[in-house]
């Protein structure tokens, strides 16, 4: 018995350990794959394993997240750091990606907490605790909807900064096209030469 | 007509097809033809994948005998098959693929094993393309979908490469080696597959000869009665078919489908459990080719907690190569198809799939396999989610009736919360909302090969529109932060007061 809880303490240092050298990458695009984020951050150091987490359970068209174990804790820190600093972009641009130091929440698969047990009760109708739980249970499932809210709210903001954002760029494209054109043309040179400016100095 | 003996095998299915005869020396043992296993039913002749400890690959091999030795010790003799890479240095001049095969043959160390049968890990489906009258030739169909061809033979005596047939191996015809006359289908429906009736009889057995060798595995001397080959010998220098089998499950679990009809009480299995490792969990589904799958499953393998000879992490390992390899998420959604997904709430989100598991079992006698929601950006950090993969559709219905009727509380006072099916998630790719394309390439188009992958990812410099831009979406996401915290704070706090109400805690 003592030695499985040896092993599962082992595992669960092991497990911290390599929380300690994980960060977790967010709002990555969906055509990013592992081979694009291996590359991109192997300035930073090796890369030992990515794994993407899929979204199992909220209900939004949401980007990617994938957590990244690098080979020490060093190197991760380096990564969010850097992240932090300047806005690291991947596979398009501007939105940049989001670094965080990983959390054992973040693995699906962690292994348990040595030594711990969980102890579960059945409340029957009748006892008054019935309807606390009752009342906690209504309440779970009301914080959850407040944060799906709240997600939601902040997919629809991130929708229209993309799109003000677009619609700028754009403008501003159409209006260097129009110059070039302009330039190319020869319309500027003739106009240049009629007023007699020069226009050499550009 | 088939006898059908029911024996339980820790946690996997079994079955006994047809009988053959028994052993010429020892009575004791008792041959067969076929048998199911894990819901696959296997025959004579039928071509299967074997794991072995600590090689990505698994390797495949032909059935030539089958059989029980007392003491319920199940047997199978396998003829190899050698992989391109297995035997490079013999290749030389002869050209071949990925799906090629070459087929043992002659005599000498690696031509074939005794395994137990425990150590099969799924049916392979390879195509003979051998032009041989003997040989059903196969359509070309057959030949793209079958996981592996073979026209040639590897003679393990002499080391080469043959290309004309011998007329036997092993002491097995030709003809039975070749193709099928009926299709090889990898998924059968449990059903007894009796082979040719009229190929075999007991007459087959007595022609070989005793036996002697063998195997690494714990064999006892009783294998005298196997019709052997003569090699007397099988050093396992380079060939070490040491198969033990070593699970992969995806999160410490055994799991295991039967069908509905089945009352089986799941209580009595055992499960055993192996630690827990990250497994490479790709969003895209994946083809079942094999070596891909087993590639993946291949990762860090190293630090398991049990290897158990043979049986029940050979469950999970069996299982984790044909369902398990499929993502989660299409796992998911087979199992909410199936009715047999349960998901739950009001978790601790410290808790593990395997404590949730454990709890599930106690509380319930519900042999299942969780997943636990991992918290990522828009997740709830207060709450841990998981959902669940029962045995059954009855189990999924009753327990969440269970837990919806009367109150399953935890340790930390939280009732439990569950819900039939999984949560409607959205079907078409996901669109990314911040990347800007132009269409004449002025910023940069979204390439994802390798080699460019570096060129599309880079800092952004102060000094350009694009950093303007992403200081805009920094803002962003900081916004999206700072109202989660207070949201949080604010549930927090609600929660609080809600569990001080319990009277006796």
């Amino acid at each position: 018995m003592s030695s499985s809880i040896e092993q599962a303490r082992k595992e669960f240092a092991e497990f911290e350990e390599k929380v300690k050298r994980s960060v977790l990458l967010s709002n990555l695009s969906p055509e990013v794959t592992a081979a694009v984020l291996k590359m991109a951050l192997e300035q930073f150091g090796n890369v030992v394993n990515i794994e993407f987490v899929p979204n199992l359970t909220i209900p939004y068209d949401m980007p990617q997240c994938a957590l990244v174990e690098m080979e020490d804790p060093v190197k991760a820190r380096k990564v969010i750091k850097t992240m932090k600093d300047f806005p690291f972009m991947i596979s398009g641009m501007p939105r940049p990606v989001s670094a965080h130091p990983a959390k054992a929440e973040m693995f699906s698969d962690r292994p348990p907490l040595p030594g711990r047990k969980i102890n579960f009760r059945w409340v029957d109708k009748s006892s008054p605790d019935f309807e606390v739980a009752e009342r906690l249970k209504r309440l779970c499932s009301r914080h959850g909807k407040e944060s799906l809210a709240l997600a939601q709210l902040q997919l629809e903001e991130e929708e229209k900064l993309a799109k003000q954002q677009e619609d700028m760029v754009m403008a501003n494209y159409k209006k260097h096209e129009m110059i070039e054109l302009l330039l190319l043309d020869g319309i500027a040179a003739k106009l240049a030469h009629r007023y007699g400016i020069d226009l050499s100095e550009e | 007509m088939p006898q059908l003996e029911e024996s339980e095998n820790g946690d996997l299915q079994f079955q006994w097809g047809k009988r053959r005869g028994v052993g010429n020396a020892n009575k004791d043992v008792q041959f067969y033809e076929s048998f199911i296993y894990d819901e696959e039913s296997y025959s004579l002749y039928d071509n299967v994948y074997l794991f072995k400890e600590g090689d990505s690959e698994p390797y495949v091999g032909k059935i030539l005998k089958i059989w029980e030795q007392p003491g319920q010790k199940r047997r199978i003799k396998i003829l190899w098959f050698f992989r391109p890479n297995d035997i490079s240095r013999y290749l030389d001049g002869h050209a071949s693929s990925e799906k090629d095969l070459f087929l043992a043959s002659g005599e000498g160390v690696g031509l074939s094993n005794i395994n137990p049968l425990e150590a099969i890990a799924g049916k392979c489906s390879v195509i003979c393309t051998l032009r041989d009258e003997r040989n059903p030739q196969p359509s070309s169909i057959a030949i793209e979908k079958a996981d592996f061809i073979f026209s040639r033979f590897f003679d393990v005596g002499s080391c080469t490469v043959l290309e004309t047939p011998p007329e036997a191996i092993a002491g097995v015809e030709l003809k039975y080696l070749l193709n099928h006359p009926k299709d090889q289908k990898p998924e059968h429906s449990v059903k007894l597959e009796v082979v040719d009736s009229g190929a075999f009889d007991d007459s087959f057995i007595k022609k070989l000869g005793p036996v002697n060798d063998l195997a690494k595995l714990r064999l006892d001397a009783q294998i005298e009665s196997d019709p052997g080959t003569k090699k007397p010998t099988i050093k396992s220098e380079d060939l070490d078919y040491d198969l033990q089998r070593k699970a992969r499950p995806n999160d410490g679990l055994m799991k295991h489908t039967f069908d509905d009809q089945e009352t089986s009480d799941s209580s009595t299995r055992k499960r055993k459990y192996v630690s827990d490792e990250d497994n490479q969990d790709d969003d895209s589904v994946q083809v079942p080719k094999v070596s891909s799958q087993l590639a993946e499953l291949a990762e860090a393998k190293n630090n398991s907690l049990d290897v158990l000879p043979l049986k029940p992490n050979s469950a999970a390992l069996h299982r984790s190569r044909w369902f398990a390899d499929m993502p989660w998420k299409a796992r998911i959604e087979k199992a909410h198809h199936q009715g047999k997904l349960m998901f739950l709430e009001n978790l601790d989100p410290s808790y593990s799939a395997s404590e949730i598991e454990d709890l599930l079992l106690e509380a319930f006698k519900l042999d299942c396999t969780v997943k636990v929601i991992p918290h990522v950006t828009f997740h709830n950090p207060h709450y841990g989610q998981a959902y669940v993969i029962c045995n059954s559709r009855n189990e999924a219905t009753n327990a969440v009736q269970e837990i919806d009727e009367k109150c399953l509380i935890l340790s930390d006072g939280r009732p439990l919360c569950a819900k039939l099916g999984m949560i409607e998630l959205p079907q078409k790719a996901a669109k990314f909302p911040g990347h800007l394309k132009v269409e004449k390439g002025r910023l940069q188009p979204v390439r994802i090969e390798h080699k460019q992958a570096v060129a599309t990812s880079h800092c952004s410099q102060p000094n350009t529109i694009e950093y303007e831009l992403a200081m805009e979406w920094l803002l962003l996401f900081e916004k999206y932060q700072r109202s989660k915290e207070k949201l949080l704070k604010k549930q927090h706090r609600q929660f609080r007061a809600f569990i001080s109400k319990y009277s006796d805690k």
